[in-house]
């Protein structure tokens, strides 16, 4: 049964194809960019986006590592009143987008706002106040959104940790924080590195922020080069630079992890202790929470709210309001549904029928989740553009954006619950005289339908949240709620964004819900 | 009140119990051959068992019948029928039995749907009547509406085996189907499914590591090493008269002990024996230096002061104690003695041989 090539290898080649042809119809098309035009590239866009970017991914660095080693170090190592409250509500900031937070911060920041009335009662001269439009502002407001990255996986080692190694060092008579630097933090390591990749690829993703913030990067680059200057090999180029960035990146944390051997003896499993706090150690610990917490979520949201408020008093639940909701439902639907039928072959196959062209097709479907949502738009442009002309500003190149770029969501969710299913339970079911199908249907889909519907879930948020691939591909006139944020914030109409901002933010919360109940780390991100 | 297994007047049909031929199957995995191979017979009706260490592919045999596997070569052959090789007759389609390792009992479906699940092509009222019958047979009637997770692992197993039953397949398969119970509850399912079995009249291919288990349940037993059948034999010859070395040492505990044959017989350091000179293809081409197989319990001893060989180690198994006894040639031999009477290591003893069958292989030196 093994190597049997059957219709459903057609199928998921088929789909795999359709994903891939846009990303390496882009790479091939930068392929044949002209020299004359990388140096007109270099001179208007890279000089400035390349050392922006790295400047980024360094500052971003620094401070996710910071934030979350801190965090996940202090729930996972102490243990004092309300430490399980803040274990799950520290990775809340994960369902504000970057462009929504950098919205909220812009609007407290903004000139007669609240943070200009504490500076002047404090310090007097606003002028001097520093601005959010600038690197720094930036860099802080990407931190905010992306620590809980490095501190859900740090989590995840520190209390995979067993309690042996540090026992066998404190035998040793090895100091405490010797202890703590070479076992700890050391063991971590894997999670650490793991958790700040992701953080850093959704810095390179990342286009509403620093759009919004004014701080020129790729994404940002290449949004412009083909919406303003209408050059479609020059956003290419352009991609085609990013996307060796990211692979770049991956291929360094995989440097950085696959050196070591992380294995741990699972005999006799036991996690370290964590130490119980006195009252004052508890007030600095939750100060610590709480400054961070409420810097990333708790302020920015109850200014959202307090906006939000104000908009409807003002009649923002007006029938255009509904009009945006509907679309984004619509779409983020309908892209979670495709993605979800569409990840069924792939994953049954990878998990099912292992084999060099199972792997082929698994990777080949996943190829868009590691790319920023401007390389999908400028992919799927170029090829309609070349292929399929006709569709040209159809909702259909949105919903494939959407597929491109989230079916590997999906795929890893899918895999995940056939994986966990005992084959041996589809074998019965053939022995029991059921054929393929009707053992699919009545015996792998009833068992791995959760698994389904979370990645559902997860697509489905993920599309609302979408923006750039958003605005690149949409129709006419077509408005979701992450365009609405974008125009209206862009615009300064700080209390029309609101409520859309809002509503992504509690739509954000959904599937962080899903992984808090599941009490794991997310393994879609 | 005695319970029909097979029911004509129900929607399953009355079956004649089939022989499965298995000719020149071989099946690799990658760059693992798991049988290179192997023939094999199996009779109508009869309770064969293939026994083997992990890993030396009595499992995979198992799903190439059941056609969960393709082989790379060769044919099977069920009811006169190929199923694999020449032709490809789909799993569903060759109404085989199998009752899995880790039972692989839908999660999902009550014990009902479970075994209801096979019935496939019958009224409702047929359905629920021969699941309410197997029920009863395994003896779980009140059992019908509960959930996998919430039977033993015994219930469990029951379970999994009127599943199996239920469409009355031509053979049925069993996966080391006592592997996953406690030592006591698999004495027990052990002869209720043997029992069961035995009164479907269905032809059944167990699979085990446990040669006590082959050993109770099979007419037959095949010996299967590293992919290959080392021998096939009813189980008394399987013990008794072993055809090689790895057969001697899996199916009980022996020792081998040097000797020379001269003549009708095997001169050795623990005794003369007799030959059977019918037996072993190599003496008769004038073998002389070959290992005798004794086994533990062929070994008996009595305190004799004088005595040339002496206790060195006892282990106390409850009701029987193993002794290792040093020869005066520096080598050891095992006895097996009833625990009623312990002997102190260190006493001095002199050992009588008494093999109920000489078993001789060539010599390893």
């Amino acid at each position: 049964m093994k190597t049997n090539f059957s219709y459903l290898h057609i199928f998921a080649i088929g789909i795999a194809a359709v994903v891939a042809i846009p990303i390496i119809f882009t790479l091939f098309s930068a392929l044949t960019v002209e020299l004359e035009l990388w140096k007109r590239l270099y001179d208007t866009r890279l000089k400035v986006i390349l050392p922006n970017t790295i400047k980024l991914l360094i500052s971003v660095g620094i401070l996710t590592l910071l934030i979350g080693v801190t965090t996940a170090w202090i729930v996972t190592r102490y243990d004092f009143a309300g430490k399980k409250t803040w274990e799950w509500m520290l990775i809340l900031p994960l369902a504000i987008p970057g462009y929504v937070l950098a919205y909220a911060y812009a609007s407290i920041m903004a000139p007669g706002g609240l943070a200009q009335n504490i500076w002047s009662s404090v310090f007097g001269d606003v002028s001097k106040m520093p601005s959010l439009y600038s690197f720094w502002g930036v860099s802080l407001i990407l931190s905010l959104v992306n620590y809980p990255y490095v501190y859900l996986l740090t989590k995840a080692s520190l209390l995979n940790q067993n309690v042996k190694y540090h026992e066998a060092a404190r035998v040793m008579g090895v100091s405490k924080y010797k202890r703590l630097w070479s076992i700890n933090i050391h063991m971590a390591y894997p999670g650490i590195i793991a958790g700040l990749a992701l953080a850093l690829m959704e810095v390179m993703a990342d286009f509403g922020t620093v759009a919004l913030l004014r701080y020129p990067t790729f994404t940002e680059a290449i949004y412009r080069q083909m919406t303003a200057r209408f050059d479609p090999s020059g956003a290419a180029a352009l991609a085609f630079v990013l996307v060796a960035i990211t692979f770049l990146l991956m291929s360094l944390e995989r440097y950085f992890r696959g050196k070591r051997l992380f294995e741990q003896t699972k005999s006799g499993f036991k996690s370290q202790m964590p130490k119980k706090l006195n009252f004052r150690r508890t007030i600095v610990m939750t100060a610590v929470i709480l400054f961070i917490l409420g810097f990333a979520f708790f302020v920015p949201v109850a200014v959202l709210i307090n906006m939000a408020l104000a908009a409807i008093a003002k009649g923002g639940l007006d029938s255009r309001f509904i009009e945006f909701t509907l679309n984004t439902i619509f779409v983020s639907a309908a892209g979670a549904t495709i993605a979800s039928i569409l990840a069924v072959p792939a994953a049954y196959l990878h998990a099912r029928r292992p084999g060099i062209l199972s792997r082929a097709v698994y990777y080949a479907s996943s190829l868009g989740y590691s790319l920023p949502g401007p390389v999908i738009a400028v992919g799927i442009l170029l090829t309609v553009a070349a292929l399929f002309n006709w569709l040209y500003g159809s909702i259909l190149l949105l919903l494939m954006a959407y597929v491109v770029r989230f079916m590997p969501i999906s795929l890893q969710s899918q895999d995940s619950s056939i994986s966990m299913v005992s084959r041996s339970m589809e074998d019965a079911s053939r022995t029991l005289g059921a054929g393929t199908w009707k053992t699919f249907k009545n015996i792998l889909f009833p068992l791995i339908r959760r698994g389904i519907l979370a990645g559902w879930v997860v697509v489905f948020v993920d599309c609302m949240k979408e923006l750039p691939a958003t605005m690149m591909l949409r129709p006419l006139a077509f408005d979701t709620l992450a365009v609405r944020v974008w125009v209206e914030a862009s615009e300064s109409l700080w209390d029309m964004a609101a409520l859309p901002a809002l509503l992504i933010v509690l739509a954000g919360l959904i599937p962080l819900i899903i992984i808090i109940k599941k009490n794991g780390s997310p393994k879609w991100c | 009140m005695v319970l029909r297994l097979y029911k004509e007047d129900l929607c399953v049909k009355e079956t004649e119990a089939s022989y499965v031929l298995l000719k020149d199957i071989s099946k690799t995995f990658g760059s693992v051959t798991a049988i290179p191979d192997l023939t094999l017979e199996i009779k109508k009706g009869e309770f064969f068992s293939l026994l083997g260490p992990s890993g030396c592919g009595k499992t995979t045999i198992l799903r190439l019948i059941a056609g969960l596997e393709k082989p790379d070569k060769g044919n099977i052959i069920i009811e006169e029928r190929v199923v694999a090789g020449d032709e490809w007759v789909q799993p569903e389609k060759r109404r085989i039995g199998l009752v899995f390792q880790d039972y692989a009992l839908f999660p999902h479906m009550t014990v009902f749907k479970n075994i209801a699940f096979g019935l496939t092509g019958c009224s409702k009222n047929e359905r629920k009547q021969r699941v309410m019958e197997l029920l009863k047979i395994v003896g779980l009637s009140d059992a019908a509406q509960r959930y996998p997770h919430e039977l033993s692992g015994g219930q469990q197993q029951r379970v999994a085996l009127a599943r199996a039953i239920a469409p009355s397949p031509q053979v049925m398969l069993l996966d080391e189907p006592f592997s996953n119970l406690d030592a006591d509850l698999r004495m027990e399912l052990r002869t209720e499914t043997k029992r069961i079995l035995k009164e479907s009249g269905t032809t059944v291919i167990l699979v085990t590591h446990d040669q006590e288990e082959a050993f109770s349940l099979s007419d037959r037993v095949g010996v299967l090493n590293h992919g290959m059948l080392e021998q096939v034999g009813a189980p008394d010859e399987i013990y008794h008269r072993p055809l090689s070395r790895f057969v001697a040492g899996f199916v009980g505990r022996a020792d081998f002990v040097h000797g020379r044959i001269e003549g009708d017989f095997v001169i050795s350091g623990i005794g003369n024996f007799p030959l059977d000179r019918s037996l072993d293809g190599e003496i008769k081409q004038g073998l002389q230096d070959v290992d005798i197989m004794i086994r533990h319990d062929d070994v008996d001893f009595v305190i004799d002061p004088e005595g040339n060989a002496s206790i060195i180690e006892a282990e106390f198994l409850g009701a029987e104690i193993i002794y290792k006894i040093s020869l005066p040639d520096g080598k050891v031999i095992h006895s097996i003695k009833p625990s009623a009477r312990i002997f102190s290591v260190g006493s001095r003893v002199r050992i009588t041989v008494d093999p109920a069958h000489i078993v001789v292989f060539r010599s390893e030196g």
